[in-house]
């Protein structure tokens, strides 16, 4: 009865650290990885990095280059032909 | 091999624990003010104040009432809030301060450091008798050596009120729970249920406590069934622990049950912050399972860390042998065959599952690995399993050798604690290079303010109305109520106003990523002035406003 139980025993730790060495490593890299994303500080990074680009494209005198600008045109007339 | 009788075994020791007494009482004024000083104060006369209230002695609780009310400040937490913090040395402290009417800030935080260090100096004398009635005298000695010369405990048992507490009364219990293993008398165990029940209140930790001995029990029992006529012992143990702990902790009269369970969801206030740790911002609800092995490493001295690992190792390979052996039917115990075998077994079990188990909960931690502290007390025992292992390897041909060796390894320590003084709380090991240890977070109790202030006060003897801000998540204010009455009104704290600063203090410590937000960013109009620096390490550093 007691070699059962010290098995038994043997049996849950290892499965428990097996668990959390393998699997829970991984969830809680991805439950920190997500709160890092939902954060009020990675938000505001976010805004900011937004603002700047903006800030960016106006001081610019050509933000887009002739391609862009070309395939940005006819995407936007394709969208309004179909939106008629 | 026996080098001394029992009559200079107590001169030796009784002499090296005076000596330990000087030491402190000499240097506990030169260690700055912790973070938590203030709330333990105020918790200390919140429950003197409850406990007063209930008996005859009107004068003593207007004093504490009066004393109480003025307990104030910013980034104070309410104490109703966070009441479950143990009174075992808050309460007495505060007592303490009523009786000796000591009324000045820098008399009662220094009274209260003293205070703090008597604690630390009792648990190191139980840690030696744990240490002496399990090992020789010479063994036990370098074993108490290890538990003091912990830089990071010592340089704390000055000013953390509760870890430190907490290991004192953990090494008492650990004491008596071992007297119990010898003797399992009705008195050991009440005596032992009194002191678990201690070590409950300070720290919900301790739980594996009487966890951890009542496995032991039912280890024994399967081992050899006959140890069942025991039973009785251990239902007093478990009875009389919650009556003792319902008893002296006066936060569990109003309700003893649900406020019990809720102590539990304690960790449920800590905030959610960034904690700068291995170089990174890491949110403290998530950080690595390497988090306290990775602060252990860095921050335990690397003699220490090697004799744990011989210790862990040899006290480790002696229970797979016998748990490997175990049969169905044997005269012995299963997994010792003697008391000593049976304690070494009960500290290696006890760190173990600590250890596993609080690297994989979703803990909060804060300020480093401070709450595990008490660790400290099991890392030790296996350290001195490790001593007492090598003693018994070499004892014919190296003996003496080993005996230098390791007195040279304590010196060695000494001067290490010697240049971190009185900052022995933010040690780092030598194997840890400098750019490494400024990827850590340091002064995470805002230790160096008084210090911080003292430099600025010495270079501004006549200027009376100083504007100070902090660049870090701890307070100052705390530090200023250390300083002499006269210069206390001459700071004025100006919290994160760095445009009305002349001087702006950092510890960097900051709750924030510092990499994308910039609430501490120092001002491009100030300068560097000053920067303490401790063996590589940026303890805190001065900026003043440019002329």
């Amino acid at each position: 009865m007691k070699i059962f139980i010290y098995k038994t025993l043997t049996i849950f730790i290892l499965t428990v650290l097996f668990f959390n060495l393998t699997l829970g490593i991984k969830i809680r890299e991805f439950k920190s990885e997500l709160s890092n994303l939902k954060s009020d500080e990675n938000i505001k990074m976010i805004k900011n990095k937004l603002r700047s680009e903006i800030k960016n494209a106006i001081s610019k005198e050509k933000y887009l280059n002739q391609e862009d600008a070309q395939l940005i045109k006819d995407f936007i007339e394709k969208i309004q032909q179909e939106i008629k | 091999m026996k080098l001394f009788n029992y009559k200079s075994q107590q001169v030796i020791i009784w002499g090296f624990f005076f000596l330990f007494f000087l030491i402190g009482l000499f240097t506990y004024k030169d260690y700055g003010i912790g973070i938590d000083d203030k709330f333990q104060r105020l918790n200390g006369f919140y429950w003197l104040d409850y406990i007063l209230s209930f008996t005859p002695f009107e004068d003593l609780k207007n004093i504490t009432s009066f004393k109480l009310n003025q307990i104030s400040g910013p980034a104070l937490p309410s104490v109703e809030l966070h009441q479950k913090y143990g009174i075992l040395f808050d309460l007495p402290a505060s007592l303490l301060e009523v009786l000796f009417k000591i009324d000045d800030s820098q008399d009662y935080y220094y009274f209260r450091h003293f205070f703090n260090f008597i604690y630390f100096f009792i648990g190191s004398i139980f840690f030696f008798k744990i240490l002496n009635q399990r090992f020789k005298f010479n063994v036990s000695f370098f074993g108490t050596c290890l538990y003091i010369l912990t830089p990071r405990i010592y340089g704390d048992s000055f000013y953390n009120m509760k870890d430190i507490v907490f290991m004192t009364f953990l090494s008492i219990s650990i004491y008596y729970c071992f007297k119990f293993f010898k003797n399992n008398s009705y008195k050991n165990i009440l005596v032992f249920s009194f002191f678990t029940a201690l070590t409950l209140q300070m720290r919900n930790y301790a739980i594996f406590l009487p966890l951890a001995f009542s496995f032991f029990y039912f280890l024994s029992v399967l081992s050899k069934p006959s140890d069942i006529k025991f039973i009785n012992k251990y239902i007093v143990y478990w009875i009389s622990t919650i009556l003792i702990l319902f008893i002296t902790w006066p936060y569990l009269w109003s309700n003893p049950f649900s406020n019990y369970v809720e102590i539990f969801s304690m960790t449920d206030w800590l905030l959610e912050i960034k904690i700068f740790f291995n170089g990174k911002y890491l949110t403290n609800s998530y950080l690595p399972y390497s988090y306290i092995s990775t602060w252990i490493l860095i921050s335990t001295p690397i003699l220490h860390l090697s004799l744990f690992l011989v210790g862990f190792l040899f006290v480790f390979k002696r229970f797979f042998i016998k748990f490997l052996n175990v049969k169905e039917k044997q005269i012995f115990y299963d997994f010792w065959r003697g008391k000593n075998e049976k304690k070494d077994l009960f500290i290696l079990i006890n760190f173990t599952v600590l250890f596993v188990s609080l690297s994989f909960l979703q803990i909060n931690y804060i300020s480093t690995w401070k709450y595990l502290y008490f660790i400290n007390f099991f890392i030790i025992y296996i350290a001195t399993c490790g001593i007492n292992f090598l003693f018994i390897l070499f004892k014919k041909r190296f003996f003496i050798y080993l005996n230098f060796l390791l007195i040279f390894s304590f010196l060695f320590t000494i001067s290490r604690l010697v240049v971190y003084h009185p900052y022995q709380g933010l040690y780092f090991n030598s194997i840890v290079t400098n750019k490494f240890k400024n990827d850590f977070e340091v002064d995470y109790t805002s230790l160096s303010v008084i210090e911080a202030l003292k430099i600025i006060l010495k270079r501004e003897p006549n200027k009376k109305n100083i504007k100070i801000a902090a660049a870090s998540w701890t307070p100052i204010e705390r530090g200023v109520e250390l300083l002499d009455l006269k210069d206390r009104k001459r700071f004025e704290l100006l919290g994160q106003q760095f445009s009305l600063a002349d001087y702006i203090y950092t510890n960097n410590i900051s709750e924030v990523d510092k990499t994308v937000n910039n609430k501490y960013k120092i001002p491009s109009n100030f300068d560097k002035l000053y920067v303490r620096k401790i063996d590589g390490v940026i303890v805190f550093e001065i900026y003043k406003r440019k002329k």
